[in-house]
């Protein structure tokens, strides 16, 4: 009977040694809480995430990596330099951002939002997640120019990274990956969908009759006949996802675009000349346009659309009017698409405390 | 007595208790189906086609290019030898562009007749809110497929262009562009077929064939792709999208 004690009181103390060896453990190891993104009404659900999953301390880490000119040789640049909130993320008005060495890109900076639900990234879709095209601008010689060994090492021996590394990404290694899948993270939280054009679908807000004159332009086929790629009254991401030629440049053969573009990445010709598709949204906020920024204004850009766009052998089928230059707008009509694109724009989005510096 | 009593009670409850926990959580298709692989191959003139190809129409003499093909393939039946008809998927795209050129049906183990499929969407679905899928769901924004909530979604896009010149020596510029939808131009595809699925491991297929000439000729239409070369299926443009319809329709062999 004392035997049987003995083992009983033996086991018991065990058992508290392992349970309290196990609990502080556990307390160890932060468990990072889980966040989910509230959409804006009427917004697609956001596609599966599961290598990357979001969490408040994941966004919080992304959004001051973003903002953070650690990333850069000289320490001068951030992401945000070229992608500039006020400005729906680009790079306040210039044709082309400059890297760290005063070297101009190729192409125009290209606007942040609404990205998790995009499959391809960068004008002409080199990258397959924001992971991977977060990956490219700090080593780029013409943007922040940092070898990633060098800009990982950086993190790691900085004074308060590392822990909060470790609160986001729990007993990982800090390297260019989990650095990338960081920014990710704050990036896939920049969703926009509260412009006054999305008021007025939810009964808030009226359209003047300019802004509704615009409006049912660009859904007509005979009007602006920009619902092909733009679909703004079905479509709450105003893009149809993919990559086309909508016309800018003439050419007789496929090799004669001075820009390939998506066939640069595809290797197809028949490629060539094509780029994304933008959205349309926060348009006022994201000149100048074209994936080369060669319009300087939505009045340039409505100009070509009417009369400017131009034939060549991978001419998108959808530039119905490109035969006869374009659409042929009058001057009312560019007036009342230009008022209605006005009512795409965020306010909300560009003024939203979490998505600032928070430095 | 009371022993007995106390068997037969957790005899009871055990089974209660296993009745519970052990219901198979996968439904029990997978074990009693087999596959059936759909592929659809593109034809010129009888030939294999590839998108963007240039050819000469064999009958309109005119060169042209497809440089997209998409139609839905929806609400997949098969019928088998006892009449007995079974739905075994509900939407589907086919996407020569995009690649997506076969699907999967998992069929009942049995003995297959026919197989038909809708080019086309039923009106409710079709009037319904294309954001309300995910963006890589065939009826999602991905597909690139919805015009807007007043005509509803495209059955079936063609799009690609053709010579300018008559004579064939122009550049292939001229757009071409068939866009069909509304409810009046959804149509059945209905092929006879004899297909035995006799384990789980069956995996047959059938082959469809798509000439694109077909699109503008056959024996009671021509489409002078050069002239009438769009339609969004409404208004004026009805009637060339009707048309057009309907030799895609028969274009699948």
């Amino acid at each position: 009977m004392l035997k049987l004690l003995d083992l009983s009181i033996f086991t018991l103390f065990i058992l508290i040694l392992l349970d309290s060896c196990t609990k502080d453990k556990v307390s160890e190891i932060p468990i990072p809480t889980v966040y989910e993104i509230q959409l804006p009404e009427g917004f697609p659900p956001l596609p599966l995430n599961n290598e990357n999953p979001l969490t408040k301390e994941g966004i919080a880490l992304g959004r001051r990596l973003f903002y953070d000119s650690i990333l850069s040789r000289n320490y001068t640049m951030s992401c945000a330099s070229c992608h500039n909130i006020n400005f729906g993320f680009t790079d306040n008005n210039k044709i082309f951002s400059e890297g760290i060495n005063g070297i101009p890109g190729v192409r125009n900076s290209m606007p942040l939002y609404n990205l998790a639900y995009y499959d391809a990234f960068f004008w002409d879709g080199r990258a397959s997640s924001i992971e991977a095209q977060a990956l490219q601008p700090v080593p780029a010689h013409n943007e922040m120019d940092l070898a990633w060994d060098i800009a990982q090492e950086r993190i790691r021996q900085h004074p308060e990274y590392p822990r909060l590394f470790m609160q986001a990404f729990p007993m990982q290694i800090i390297d260019s990956m989990l650095i990338t899948k960081a920014i990710a993270q704050f990036e896939r939280t920049l969703i926009s969908g509260n412009s006054k054009f999305d008021k007025v679908k939810r009964g808030e807000a009226f359209f003047t009759d300019d802004e509704l004159e615009g409006y049912l332009l660009m859904n007509d086929f005979n009007g602006g006949d920009c619902l092909h790629c733009h679909p703004v009254e079905s479509n709450a991401l105003i893009t149809t996802l993919n990559f086309r030629n909508n016309g800018l440049d003439a050419a007789t053969t496929v090799d004669d675009f001075e820009d390939k573009g998506h066939g640069l990445v595809t290797g197809d010709p028949n490629d060539n000349g094509k780029f994304k598709v933008p959205s349309l949204r926060n348009v006022t906020l994201t000149a100048p346009y074209m994936h080369d920024g060669r319009f300087a204004s939505l009045d340039e850009v409505l100009d070509f659309y009417s009369t400017g766009v131009k034939l060549s052998p991978t001419i998108d089928p959808k530039m119905e009017f490109a035969a006869s230059g374009g659409v042929n707008l009058t001057a009312t009509e560019k007036l009342q698409i230009k008022a209605f694109l006005a009512t795409l724009t965020d306010s909300s989005f560009i003024q939203n405390p979490e998505f600032k510096n928070p430095f | 007595m009371n022993v007995i009593k106390t068997v037969y009670f957790s005899l009871i409850l055990s089974c209660f208790t296993f009745a519970c926990t052990e219901k198979p959580i996968n439904p029990p298709s997978m074990d009693t189906t087999g596959t059936i692989t759909l592929n659809f191959n593109l034809l010129q003139n009888d030939v294999a086609y590839s998108l963007l190809d240039v050819v000469t129409h064999s009958v309109i003499n005119k060169r042209y290019k497809i440089t997209d093909i998409k139609f839905y393939v929806n609400y997949i039946n098969v019928m088998d030898t006892s009449g007995t008809s079974y739905q075994v998927s509900d939407y589907n795209l086919i996407d020569f562009d995009a690649g997506d050129t076969s699907l999967d049906i998992e069929v009942p183990l049995g003995k297959y007749t026919s197989i038909n499929f809708a080019l086309g969407i039923d009106s409710i679905t079709n009037y319904g809110n294309p954001n309300g899928y995910a963006v890589d769901h065939p009826l999602g924004l991905g597909s690139d497929m919805h015009w807007n909530t007043s005509l509803g979604y495209l059955f079936v896009m063609v799009e690609g262009l053709s010579d300018t010149s008559s004579t064939g020596v122009g550049t292939v510029t001229n757009i071409m562009k068939y866009d069909i939808g509304t409810e009046a131009l959804y149509r059945n595809v209905y092929r006879p077929i004899n297909i035995a699925i006799a384990d789980v491991n069956t995996h047959e297929s059938i082959d469809f064939y798509i000439d694109i000439d077909d699109f503008f000729y056959n024996a009671t239409d021509t489409i002078d792709f050069a002239i009438e070369n769009l339609t969004h299926s409404t208004g004026s443009g009805f009637g060339l999208a009707e048309r057009f319809m309907n030799n895609f329709y028969r274009a699948i062999q």
